[in-house]
Parts: C-alpha cells; sequence; structure tokens
C-alpha cells in the first residue's frame, strides 16, 4: 500500500496546476480591483476547488482515470476516480507557468515524438514519460484528429497504461449516433474492469443533470452576446473552456456559470463593456492563446476588440435525457460527444463549419474573424482560404490568420499576435 | 503529361539500359502508359473523368465507362517522371493558401485543378485514412465546385464494419452513377475484381519468393507495383505485369541470383519508398547492394474477392479489401499491429535493418518510429535508419542528402 504522499504523486501536475492557481487566485485578489475580470476571478476559485478535491481522491488511493478532451469528464463519473483531461491539464499548465508545459514538449521531442504533433496532448505525454503522471487507465475515443491516434499510443506501449478506446463514427447520422452510445457505453465497463470499479449510472445521471443546466446557462450568456457591446470579457472564453473540459459535471462548474450569468446580465442591462469601449467584434473560430491569456485582457482594454466566442464557446449540445432508460440517455451522451467541439469540425469536409460561421457572423454581428491555426492540425489549417473568401464575399468582412501554437509561446510570441492584431484592427478602424 | 513524360522514359529506357536491365521498370512504364494511352483516348470521346482517392480502388470504378484518375498516384508518378516533379504545383496550392503540412500526393493534382488543367466530373474519397483527406477533398467540392462522394470508412475493424463499409461502396457508386448519369454495371466490375483477384496470387507468389537470399526481385519492382496497383488494376495489363515478374524472379531465385551483382544487406522501408527519385533504388542496388525488400504499398495483401456468390458477399469482399488497404490499416490502428506486423515480416524476410521514411503530412507513421525502432532493437537486434523526407517533393531533403545518410547507415552495419 502507498503511502498518501505516494498516492498523491501519482498526480504531480495537478498539483503544479493547483498551485499555480492558488497563486494566481492570491495574486488577482490582492491586486485587481474588486469588480476586475470576474470570470478569471471565478474560474480560478472554481477550478482549484475541484482540483484540491482531486488531489484529496488521489491520496486517498482512487484510481487516476485519464480522458481525451472529447470525452466529457460528467461520463467518468460514474466511477470513484480521479478523472484527469490530458490536453486540459497541459494547455491550463501552459497558460498558469512561467514557460508554460515547453520543459515537457521538448522531452517528448527529444524521445522521439515528432515535432508536428498537437502540444495539448505532448504536455501530458512529457509528463508521463517523466513520471509525473501515473494513469491506471486511460480513456479516448479515436476522434477528432491522427493527433489522438499518433500520441495516444504512446501511454500504452512505452508507459503500459491500458489505454480504452471508444470508435467514434464519422458520419453524424442516427445509425451513427446509437453505434457510439453503444461503444461509450461497453468502454465504461471496460474501464471499470480495468480499475476494479462498477460503473454506477445512477451517479453519473447527477453529474450529468447538472450540466444540463449548464448548458442552458451558457446559451444564455451566448445569446447575450448577440448584444452590443458584448457583455462578456474576452478571458471568459478562455476560462470557459477550462471549465468546460477540466471540471463539467461537477457543482462548481454550475455555479461559475451562474455567477457569470449573473454579471453578463447587469452588463447587459446597463449597456457595459467589460474592457471600457467595444471597438471591434471579432469571433475567433479556433482557439485562443493559451500560452498567455493576458492577449485577451489587452485585445479588450487597448484595442476595444471583443473576442464573442471561440472553438469552445458557440457549440452546445441538446441536455440529456436522464430520465427515461440508459439506452436514451447513452444516445444523448454519444450525440454530445459527436456534436463536441472540434470534433464536430474536424470531420465535416467543412460544410456546416463554413455555414455556422457565416450565420454567426452575421447573428452577432461580427466585424472580423481571427483564425489562429497551428501545424498540428491539419483540417482547421486547411480552411482559412475558403473561409476568409466566403466571409469577405457574402458578408464583406475581414479575416486576419495568425500561424502560432496554443500552447507553446516559443511559435509565435505574444508580442508577434499583439503586433499582427494591432496592425489588422488600424485596417478595420 | 504522364503518358508523355512516361512514353519519353520508355523511350530512354529502351534505348539505352541493356535488354535485361531493370526489367520492372521497363515492363511497368510501357504496361502504365498503354494504360493512360486507352484513357486518353476515352477522355477524348468525352466519358466522365472521376477522381478518386488512392484507398478507392480504381477498379471499383469499372463499373462505368469513365476514365479514373487518382489523386495520389497522379501527383507522385509526375514527380518521379518530371524534372521537379510536381513542385510548381504543391507551390501553386501552397500559394493559394492550403497548408504547407498536407500531404503532397494530394496537393499536387489539387494545383494541377486549381491550374485547370483537370476538369474532373466527380470525385470519390473515402474518409480514411487520415486528416489530409479531410483537410485536402473539400477544395474540390468547394472552390472548384466539383461533386464530392464520401464513403464512411470505419476505425474500427470488426465483423459489423464489413457490411457497414460494404454498403457505403455501393451507396457511393450508385451515387457517382447518378452525378455522371450512367447505372453502375456489376457484371463489369465482376470482371474488373477476378482480374484483381488473379493479381492477388501472382503478388503473393513474389512476395514470398522474396524470403530468398539473395532477393530475387529489383528494388525498383517497389515503385512500378505500387504505380501498377493503381494504374493497371482491374486491368489484363496488371495480370500480364505481375506474370512477368514472376517469371522473371522465379529464374532468378532458381539461379540465387541477385539483381545488381551482390547483396549484401537486406532493408524493409515500412513506409514508403522516395517517388522523386526512382533512380535511388537502383543506386542501392548497385552500389550499396541494399535489398529494399518491399515497401508499404508491397506488403499489405487483401483476400480475395468472392465474385461468384450474391452482390452483397462481392460488395463485402471490397469493404474487406479497402479496409486492409495500405496506409489504411496502419492509419487508424494505433500502432499496435504495425509494429507485431513489421517485427514479424523482420524476422521472416530475414532483414538486416529497417529504413523508415517520415514526413511532416503524416502524424500517425511520423509517431510510430521511436517504439518501431525499439522493438526491432529489443526483439530482432537490427536497427532502424529514420529520414524526415516528403517522398515526392526534393526540396524538403535531397536526393544527395537521403543517399548520404543511407551510405552512413550501411557503414554501421558492415
Amino acid at each position: 500500500m502507498l503511502s498518501s504522499i505516494n498516492q498523491e504523486n501519482r498526480v504531480i501536475p495537478l498539483k503544479m496546476l493547483s498551485e499555480a492557481l492558488s497563486t494566481t487566485d492570491q495574486l488577482v485578489k490582492g491586486i485587481l480591483p474588486e469588480n476586475g475580470i470576474p470570470a478569471l476571478r471565478i474560474g480560478v476559485e472554481k477550478v482549484n476547488s475541484v482540483l484540491k478535491r482531486y488531489i484529496e481522491k488521489a491520496r486517498e488511493g482512487l484510481p487516476i482515470v485519464g480522458y481525451h478532451f472529447a470525452i466529457p469528464p460528467e461520463y467518468i463519473s460514474c466511477f470513484d476516480c480521479v478523472p484527469i483531461c490530458l490536453e486540459g491539464t497541459g494547455y491550463y499548465l501552459a497558460t498558469m507557468l512561467l514557460h508554460g508545459v515547453e520543459k515537457y514538449y521538448d522531452m517528448m521531442g527529444n524521445w522521439g515524438h515528432p515535432f508536428h504533433t498537437c502540444t495539448a496532448q505532448k504536455g501530458a505525454m512529457g509528463m508521463s514519460l517523466d513520471n509525473l503522471f501515473q494513469f491506471d487507465g486511460i480513456i479516448i475515443p479515436t476522434a477528432p484528429c491522427d493527433n489522438t491516434c499518433a500520441s495516444y499510443p504512446f501511454f500504452k506501449y512505452s508507459k503500459k497504461f491500458p489505454l480504452i478506446i471508444a470508435d467514434m463514427p464519422f458520419r453524424k447520422d442516427e445509425k451513427s449516433y446509437k453505434y457510439y452510445a453503444e461503444q461509450i457505453k461497453n468502454c465504461l465497463f471496460q474501464l471499470g474492469k480495468v480499475i476494479g470499479q462498477e460503473p454506477d449510472f445512477e451517479k453519473m445521471k447527477e453529474h450529468l443533470e447538472l450540466e444540463n443546466q449548464v448548458q442552458k446557462i451558457r446559451m444564455e450568456i451566448f445569446e447575450l452576446t448577440k448584444a452590443i457591446p458584448s457583455p462578456i470579457s474576452n478571458i471568459y472564453n478562455a476560462v470557459s473552456a477550462g471549465t468546460f473540459i477540466l471540471i463539467s459535471g461537477t457543482p462548481e462548474n454550475l455555479s461559475f456559470y451562474n455567477e457569470m450569468l449573473k454579471i453578463v446580465k447587469k452588463r447587459y442591462k446597463s449597456k457595459k463593456h467589460h474592457g471600457g469601449e467595444e471597438k471591434i467584434r471579432s469571433i475567433w473560430p479556433y482557439m485562443v492563446t493559451y500560452f498567455d491569456m493576458s492577449l485577451c485582457e489587452w485585445l479588450d482594454r487597448e484595442l476595444g476588440m471583443s473576442i464573442l466566442f471561440d472553438i469552445f464557446n458557440y457549440n452546445f449540445a441538446e441536455p440529456i435525457n436522464t430520465k427515461s432508460d440508459l439506452d436514451t440517455m447513452f444516445y444523448d451522451m454519444a450525440k454530445k460527444g459527436m456534436g463536441w467541439p472540434m470534433v464536430k469540425q474536424s470531420t465535416d469536409f467543412y460544410y456546416p463549419f463554413i455555414e455556422d460561421c457565416l450565420s454567426m457572423a452575421k447573428e452577432f454581428k461580427a466585424d472580423c474573424f481571427i483564425f489562429t491555426q497551428s501545424i498540428g492540425c491539419k483540417q482547421f489549417g486547411s480552411i482559412p482560404k475558403i473561409l476568409r473568401d466566403a466571409l469577405m464575399e457574402e458578408l464583406g468582412i475581414p479575416m486576419l490568420l495568425i500561424e502560432f501554437d496554443v500552447g507553446d509561446a516559443r511559435v509565435t510570441s505574444l508580442k508577434t499576435m499583439k503586433e499582427k492584431i494591432s496592425m489588422f484592427a488600424q485596417t478595420l478602424l | 503529361m504522364l503518358f508523355e513524360a512516361i512514353s519519353c522514359t520508355c523511350e530512354l529506357v529502351e534505348g539505352i539500359l541493356p535488354e535485361q536491365g531493370i526489367p520492372s521498370l521497363k515492363l511497368g512504364l510501357n504496361y502504365v502508359s498503354a494504360v493512360l494511352k486507352d484513357l486518353i483516348e476515352k477522355a477524348g470521346n468525352g466519358l466522365p473523368i472521376i477522381g478518386h482517392h488512392f484507398s478507392f480502388p480504381t477498379e471499383y470504378l469499372y463499373c462505368f465507362d469513365c476514365v479514373p484518375v487518382c489523386i495520389e498516384a497522379t501527383s507522385y508518378l509526375l514527380a518521379a517522371l518530371l524534372p521537379h516533379g510536381s513542385e510548381p504545383y504543391y507551390d501553386l496550392i501552397t500559394h493559394w493558401g492550403h497548408p504547407f503540412h498536407t500531404c503532397t500526393s494530394q496537393k499536387g493534382t489539387m494545383g494541377m485543378t486549381l491550374d485547370d488543367l483537370f476538369r474532373f466530373d466527380a470525385i470519390i474519397t473515402p474518409t480514411a485514412p487520415c486528416d489530409n483527406t479531410y483537410a485536402s477533398y473539400p477544395f474540390f467540392n468547394y472552390y472548384k465546385k466539383i461533386p464530392l462522394v464520401a464513403p464512411d470508412l470505419p476505425f474500427l475493424k470488426e465483423e459489423k464494419s464489413i457490411p457497414y463499409y460494404a454498403a457505403q461502396i455501393r451507396l457511393a457508386l450508385e451515387t457517382l452513377g447518378k452525378i455522371i448519369g450512367q447505372e453502375p454495371d456489376y457484371e463489369k466490375l465482376r470482371k474488373a475484381i477476378d482480374l484483381e483477384n488473379q493479381t492477388y496470387r501472382t503478388q503473393l507468389e513474389i512476395f514470398e519468393l522474396k524470403k530468398a537470399i539473395p532477393c530475387p526481385v529489383e528494388n525498383m519492382f517497389n515503385v512500378m507495383s505500387a504505380a501498377a496497383s493503381i494504374y493497371l488494376s482491374g486491368r489484363t495489363e496488371k495480370v500480364e505485369f505481375y506474370d512477368k515478374i514472376l517469371h522473371i524472379s522465379k529464374e532468378r531465385y532458381r539461379k540465387k541470383q541477385h539483381h545488381a551483382g551482390e547483396e549484401k544487406i537486406r532493408s524493409i522501408w515500412p513506409y514508403m519508398v522516395i517517388f522523386f527519385d526512382l533512380a535511388l533504388c537502383e543506386w542501392l542496388d548497385r552500389n550499396l547492394g541494399m535489398s529494399i525488400l518491399f515497401d508499404i504499398f508491397n506488403y499489405n495483401f487483401a483476400d480475395p474477392i468472392d465474385t461468384k456468390s450474391d452482390l452483397d458477399t462481392m460488395f463485402e469482399g471490397c469493404a474487406r479489401k479497402s479496409l486492409e488497404a495500405p496506409m489504411v490499416k496502419q492509419s487508424a490502428e494505433f500502432y499496435y499491429p504495425f509494429i507485431d506486423e513489421c517485427v514479424k515480416l523482420a524476422k521472416e524476410y530475414s532483414a538486416d535493418c529497417f529504413i523508415f521514411t517520415s514526413h511532416i503530412g503524416c502524424k500517425q507513421f511520423g509517431s510510430v518510429p521511436q517504439i518501431l525502432r525499439e522493438a526491432l532493437r529489443d526483439e530482432v537486434g537490427i536497427p532502424m535508419l529514420l529520414i524526415d523526407v516528403d517522398v515526392g517533393d526534393a526540396r524538403f531533403a535531397s536526393e544527395k542528402v537521403i543517399r548520404e545518410k543511407i551510405k552512413l547507415f550501411t557503414q554501421t552495419l558492415m
């Protein structure tokens, strides 16, 4: 039997993240005025509260389950375990630590992993290589991209962590949802065998219901973003992406969105913009920067540019029916999983994505798009030219394309990003 | 362009090489040239031009009266035969706005289509094997307004995947038929598949002969066989090509003869050989005595398709074959069977080393080398050379650099 400290050491990156969040929390509370960047203040507090609980659970010896960001964490709540999102942890640490997780990307690169795969996964891979994570099992879908097929086998082959793979179909129709529902269920049973637990679907229902409530609130916030000026702060997008992936299905997540909605409604009523004056309304159809979240605040305050939403904040699933039978519940879970950010877009051969972008640009009165693209993602890398043409021809709005890596400042620095956006903004005003 | 380049090369090969020199090149080019001539004539007669992904076997399209054009093979065969290959077309599409890091096999034809050198009536592509397909094929539909038919190829390779993909292939062919205004003729398809079944046995026999030391098949065969598997599919030319190669290989096998004199090193290339420089194959054979036993297009064999039973059975055979296609098979498998297979092939074929060409366009094959290298060393005791290359673009790693790397590597082997 491992001592509690050794048990806890199976999740060192969570401890690192929790400590970094505590420091940020102190700084935010100590330096910022009481109403300053509430999304950050509330988000950091809620995420850290969940992380502390997870660390405590790890200390008690509960199994550590890694999951791909496209497996909603509430699905794993049928187990008494410590769920860890590999992509979420990597990128959250990239945000919070000085030099982010570059060290771990490099470790993986030196080990022999190719430079052109997704850094979201490479961070957690490097940490596992360095024995900072000890997973009892990892669960992933076969989507959304080649990075998953290329990177996850490392955990199984090199680290001998059991890897459970849910086969997610490309096509999105009724039979696919049924098929994927069955896959999710099978995988949960497999995972249960690996960690020596029976999945408790009654428990899972409670967490799914919490998320149903969260979805409603997120939709309401999304709707309010249509207002001019936008009543959300840019940083809300980054923090919301984090809570969405790391703490979904927890009461803290619900509480985060409830508090945010209140603030957003208040701003909406008083027609107030978080950064003073809204001059430009931008949509970021892919991701915002994680290696430096201060960009969000800089855009709000220095350029008066609102980020209306990024990819984690415009994809919403229907609520999951938890009142009927298990099959219905799993069917809805499958639908949600297949409509997940990036999963939805990566297998669509562009079509709905372009249409979504056009319709959102109109509905949310966007002045421009900012498309961040990374070498790790071929699908999102290949769409800008067509999207740019479509936006220009159909709506007459421009799109800025920035090559970067959301989790690695060495590809495109914050300074370069700011310069590019500043120059672009000059063409708009 | 391809036809002219091949005709030119054929003339050179016939005129310069001795009668027995590089028979696979001579035979391959002649047959591919004959097929291209026929296709060009058909295009001239106004038959519809159908572009297809390399993992949608050409012979499936012979249920139509059409001109099948493989998107990937066209780029790479041109890369092999033209000075500077398909580079101008990679650049064209990159300047247009397509990312540099997608697969050049698709980018060449995209550039040619952008330049209006191709006018496809329709394109058919499965949803596999990789993100490049998702990233690149929509260009044809969105930008060039070419109808795109995309049968859904499942990741999972289980019994239930077979009827699913079989139905998808049939549905896709029917959709394609509507676009080009033809009914699919499944009798014609049967005949094309029967021809494929015949070559399957011959291919397996050649593969088996490669176990012999020295290897009785020249390196160039791998490249020509990759081309034949696309351009000659479902046609009598393919049967003849492999029959003749088998005949030559058997003769060499009996005489224990190596194509280039002495075989010093037996190598397996689990991914691709270089397409922009075909001469490398011959150089390895002659200058280093290194045999390329096979590359990815020459160690994946699907079972023959049952054409004698009903249509459903035939389409299930088609599905099975497609799921086993090179790259499709490996790209969705999360390494496991690939590593096992490599270790097994290394033992069975008495390989001395592996040469792994890795490319920025392919994440799956890019991420496996370290684990494969360890497996080969631990289980078979042989080394692996990793070369970062773009098999269709000489500007990434030049022919000179590749040769130097291999030369240095061989010094560690002998």
